[in-house]
């Protein structure tokens, strides 16, 4: 939560869209998308745009006209509340910020570094996508991809069942 | 450098020392007797190893108490979460106990490996003295660079003699195709190794799958 930007809008509805990003990432890819604007989000329906700035150097004001919102903050100790509120929710691929979105039923879209394509930290991201629960591309490719995207798609995401755990340790341990 | 090259292959005889020795000695099934409280050992750590294990421990009876949780010095964010864990659990059982221990880290993210066995070791000189002392049923643990000196302490429990601990190591959710390099370690070490995806049982036979189970 501490090395991400993050993005997030709302719609007509008045529910929010938020956009995580990961430190370093494409803030010239962020700067055409959104131009802090949201000329591309507005075009997609959204309204409006919260973003987690965190450590990052660039800060764009916040603003609100009577189309389109700009939140920005740099940290929170949670970002329940805001994920809670997004129709759609896109992140870097961080295991933590995957679960905890897919948790929520919310729509993901996670957006990756070229850089990274071979850390670790990709494989749960890329697991999920294959098996539905995610979209998943390039920070090239995020525009086209909020284009072309069909969140009606997506796969639910069941919990773990951690009970399944607990009843095969009362069995080995004896109790 | 030659100092750390030798630290580091005396360390990787004492591991190899131990894995013969977990190897070839009988293992005892000693769960006859029912045991009514099991004293339990969860190693937290940052990067959603913590988030993980009190999601299993969530799942667990009160049965499984008093519960210590290890984690490493330069930790900042477990405590937290580990206390709000216990917090609610205490509200559900009235003879709720947890303790907290921090010990120092043994392996940062991307340090070397040769490095990583000479702060492992630096970490082995906390993690056995608490191990000793606090001579738990069970040690839990998913992954965090502090599980490999907790887990070598318990089975140095074990092969002395000194208590029966059985050690469960749970791969964390966000491996998928690869072991962590705790993982890879302990796949050797553990009683019960579980993982969370089928190419990882496919790789690791010996390992357990029930499917997610955080």
């Amino acid at each position: 939560m501490r090395h991400f930007r993050c993005l997030a809008l709302t719609l007509p509805s008045g529910t929010v869209f938020q956009l995580r990003i990961s430190k370093g990432l494409f803030l010239a890819a962020l700067g055409s998308v959104y131009g802090f604007s949201g000329k591309v989000l507005q075009d997609l329906g959204y309204r409006k745009l919260v973003l987690q700035v965190g450590r990052g150097s660039v800060c764009p004001d916040p603003f609100s006209t009577n189309t389109f919102t700009l939140e920005v903050f740099r940290f929170k100790n949670s970002l329940t509340e805001e994920v809670q509120a997004a129709d759609l929710v896109i992140s870097h691929a961080g295991a933590g910020s995957c679960l905890e979105v897919l948790e929520a039923g919310k729509p993901l879209l996670v957006v990756v570094n070229d850089k990274l394509m071979d850390n670790h930290q990709l494989e749960l991201a890329r697991q999920l996508h294959r098996d539905g629960h995610l979209f998943y591309c390039s920070s090239r490719d995020l525009v086209e991809t909020l284009r072309s995207m069909d969140l009606s798609t997506l796969k639910p995401f069941p919990r773990g069942q951690p009970e399944k755990f607990a009843e095969f340790l009362d069995k080995a341990i004896g109790i | 450098r030659m100092v750390a090259t030798t630290v580091a292959a005396a360390a990787l005889l004492f591991l190899l020392l131990l894995l013969f020795i977990v190897r070839f000695f009988p293992r005892k099934e000693t769960q006859v007797a029912r045991k009514s409280t099991v004293k339990l050992l969860a190693v937290a750590g940052s990067g959603g190893h913590t988030t993980e294990i009190l999601r299993l421990l969530g799942s667990l009876s009160q049965a499984y108490c008093p519960r210590h949780y290890i984690l490493a010095d330069s930790d900042k964010m477990s405590e937290d979460k580990i206390r709000s864990f216990e917090q609610k659990r205490a509200e559900m059982f009235s003879d709720s106990l947890f303790t907290l221990h921090r010990i120092p880290r043994s392996r940062e993210v991307r340090q070397s490996w040769s490095s990583s066995v000479l702060t492992t070791i630096h970490s082995m000189f906390y993690a056995l003295p608490l191990a000793f002392r606090l001579k738990p049923d069970l040690v839990l643990c998913n992954g965090p660079g502090t599980c490999v000196p907790i887990c070598v302490s318990a089975l140095l429990l074990k092969m002395l003699g000194l208590k029966k601990v059985t050690i469960v190591y749970i791969e964390s959710i966000c491996r998928v195709e690869n072991l962590s390099l705790s993982g890879k370690i302990l796949y050797y070490f553990s009683d019960y190794f579980f993982v969370q995806w089928p190419t990882l049982k496919e790789k690791y036979p010996k390992a357990l799958y029930l499917g997610r189970i955080v």
